[in-house]
């Protein structure tokens, strides 16, 4: 279904952009999901700035590419004096930078936030369109879709499974996650709609839920109120139903805090997770 | 101020009686804290809690409600006496850990304490962070208002105090490394008991013990404190030893409260307030009680939030302020009437 969804989508930017332009050859980034999408897509001597989280490895993905690359802090008068041909922004850059590029005659394209695997394959042939590397970006699509299509989950095995989020209010990235747990074939949660959809979920639920695996982020270098309460000791008394200590996965941020071509990663590292869990649970 | 002698007899019921049903509802409301929640405890697997098999119950209660109660219980009381103590020392009911930017001040040493990534390495730093910034708080605004303030010189004191507080605090957040640092704080600084843990009692329950004790000796010397500084001195009160006890138990009990809890404001003013007329004015009584029912306050608040709303717990110093604020202009306006 998607497939026929893309198609359709990415005649119309096509189209578009045909109306549009040419190929633009000094873009500017507004937005750490975009600074990925552009990293991903095009040659280093085309991009005149990223923003400055994109650096950071702990979120960014593309973290090495993007080093050396003039930064900006989404503000528009760091944007000005690079002359850029095209901006790309997300849809919870300031709205005031953004209306004022667009008023000073800069090409604006507005990328809205991942929430799913749809969303995902779009936001990289609509980026591929804007750049004017479609081929490339059908490429990524092409290659995301065949890793997701190479996971078969064991279905209809429940397995309960928690995932930590430090400062859980960054919700909406939740439900790109939601897509990943159920493409690796995760159908029980023992906490079911607060871990699938946007929400919270109090320590002492988790507790209760005596989950069988837990998922959270490896520590930051830097301090972060978020990942100690991760490390809150009562974790170390989880047990699952059978009284064994759940399995602990570690899943970077930078692979589904964007959606992108990395997601295809978080999926398998889940994948092999559950299908250990699952092993284990036999061999017990 | 009112004459403070046979306060006693002021008083609607004995002091004793008083103090006594304030405990016992400590006790009761800390049974709620331990038993109710989003998980609710039956009362027959206490036990589990220290069972050498971990149950669901018995971590729940041992690892998170416990911390939780001895937390708002310990912090209650400090806020609490705090409030008595500063209101006895400045002769001024509106005096309040939160209100005067004591609270505040010791939020931005916290944050400065963990942000820089010093309790990493030495935990105690948080506390300590704390209590510094609470005590450089209560030493500027004695600086600033001086020993017997009005209420325009003591508010104007605490708000100048505050916004500079607020202001370096955004500062340190800037500065670090953590993008989501000022994200993260946003919400630390509304005050909050969940998900604390052992540690959390072990950094700041003892420091808030030394502080409050050291405020409750106090006493006497605020009682005589109320017939005007000389006939105190006559008294044989040194003034500047009062003080110095004042500002050193502010700053131990508030400072590392708030290094664990955040800011929970209006504690130290409701409870002073809702017991002055019960202990008839004596604000050596009026500093016992307080911390019974500071803690109390805090007790309850804290396992209201856990139902109020659907979804993320509401934050405890939100709810405290809910209930606080109304009593600020409430008080606002008795003054402004006795003109």
């Amino acid at each position: 279904m998607h497939f026929i969804i893309i198609t359709f989508v990415s005649f119309f930017f096509f189209l578009s952009s045909l109306a549009a332009n040419e190929r633009p050859e000094r873009v500017a980034s507004l937005n750490l999901c975009t600074d990925q999408l552009v990293l991903e897509l095009l040659d280093r001597d085309r991009i005149v700035s990223v923003t400055y989280l994109a650096t950071d490895p702990v979120i960014s993905y593309l973290a090495d590419r993007a080093k050396g690359l003039p930064k900006n802090h989404g503000l528009a008068e760091e944007i000005l004096p690079l002359k850029p041909d095209l901006i790309l922004a997300g849809a919870f850059t300031s709205r005031p930078t953004t209306s004022l590029l667009k008023r000073l005659g800069y090409r604006v394209v507005v990328f809205d936030m991942a929430l799913s695997f749809d969303t995902l394959r779009l936001n990289i042939i609509k980026a591929g369109v804007v750049l004017r590397e479609e081929k490339k970006a059908a490429q990524l699509v092409n290659t995301f879709n065949q890793h997701v299509e190479r996971i078969h989950p064991i279905s209809g095995i429940p397995l309960s499974v928690i995932v930590l989020q430090p400062r859980a209010a960054g919700v909406g990235q939740l439900s790109l996650l939601g897509d990943i747990l159920r493409t690796v074939g995760f159908t029980s949660f023992s906490v079911t709609d607060e871990t699938m959809g946007v929400g919270w979920v109090t320590l002492d639920r988790i507790i209760e839920a005596q989950p069988e695996l837990i998922i959270s982020e490896p520590d930051p270098p830097w301090p972060s109120l978020g990942h100690l309460a991760m490390r809150h000791p009562a974790y170390e008394a989880v047990r699952d139903k059978q009284g064994r200590v759940p399995t602990r996965i570690n899943l970077p941020a930078n692979l589904w805090n964007c959606g992108g071509p990395q997601v295809a990663k978080a999926v398998s590292i889940l994948a092999k997770a559950r299908a250990t869990a699952l092993d284990q649970r036999e061999i017990k | 101020m009112k004459p403070p002698l046979n306060a006693g007899q002021t008083g609607k019921i004995s002091f004793p009686l008083l103090l006594g049903s304030l405990c016992i509802l400590v006790v009761i409301l800390f049974l709620f804290s331990v038993l109710i929640g989003k998980v609710m405890i039956p009362v027959g697997v206490i036990h589990e809690a220290f069972a050498e098999v971990d149950t669901a119950y018995g971590v729940i209660i041992r690892e998170l409600r416990l911390p939780r109660a001895i937390l708002a219980l310990a912090i209650g009381a400090a806020l609490g006496v705090a409030g008595a103590a500063l209101q006895g020392l400045l002769r001024n009911p509106l005096a309040e850990p939160g209100l005067i930017g004591v609270s505040g001040t010791a939020a931005l040493g916290a944050v400065i304490a963990f942000y820089s990534g010093l309790s990493v390495t030495f935990s105690f730093a948080l506390p300590a962070g704390g209590m510094i910034g609470a005590l450089i708080s209560v030493v500027l605004l004695y600086i600033l208002a001086g020993r017997d303030p009005s209420v325009l010189t003591l508010i104007l004191a605490g708000v100048a105090i505050s916004a500079l507080a607020g202001a370096l605090t955004t500062l340190a957040l800037n500065l670090s490394p953590n993008p989501y640092a000022a994200f993260e704080i946003f919400f630390w600084l509304m005050g909050s008991l969940a998900d604390r843990s052992l540690n959390h009692v072990a950094l700041a329950v003892p420091f808030i013990t030394v502080g409050v004790v050291l405020l409750m000796t106090t006493g006497p010397s605020l009682d005589a404190l109320t017939l005007g500084e000389d006939v105190a001195q006559s008294l044989g009160v040194r003034l500047s030893g009062l003080q110095a006890r004042v500002i050193i138990g502010t700053a131990l009990a508030v400072g590392a409260s708030v290094s664990v809890a955040g800011v929970i404001g209006f504690v130290g003013l409701v409870v002073p307030h809702l017991l002055r007329r019960a202990v008839g004015q004596s604000p050596s009584r009026l500093l016992i009680v307080s911390a019974p029912g500071g803690a109390a306050l805090t007790l309850a608040a804290d396992t209201a939030v856990r139902f109020l709303t659907n979804g993320p717990e509401l934050h405890l110093g939100v709810l405290t302020a809910l209930i606080g604020a109304p009593f600020f202009l409430g008080l606002v306006l008795k003054i402004r009437r006795e003109g």
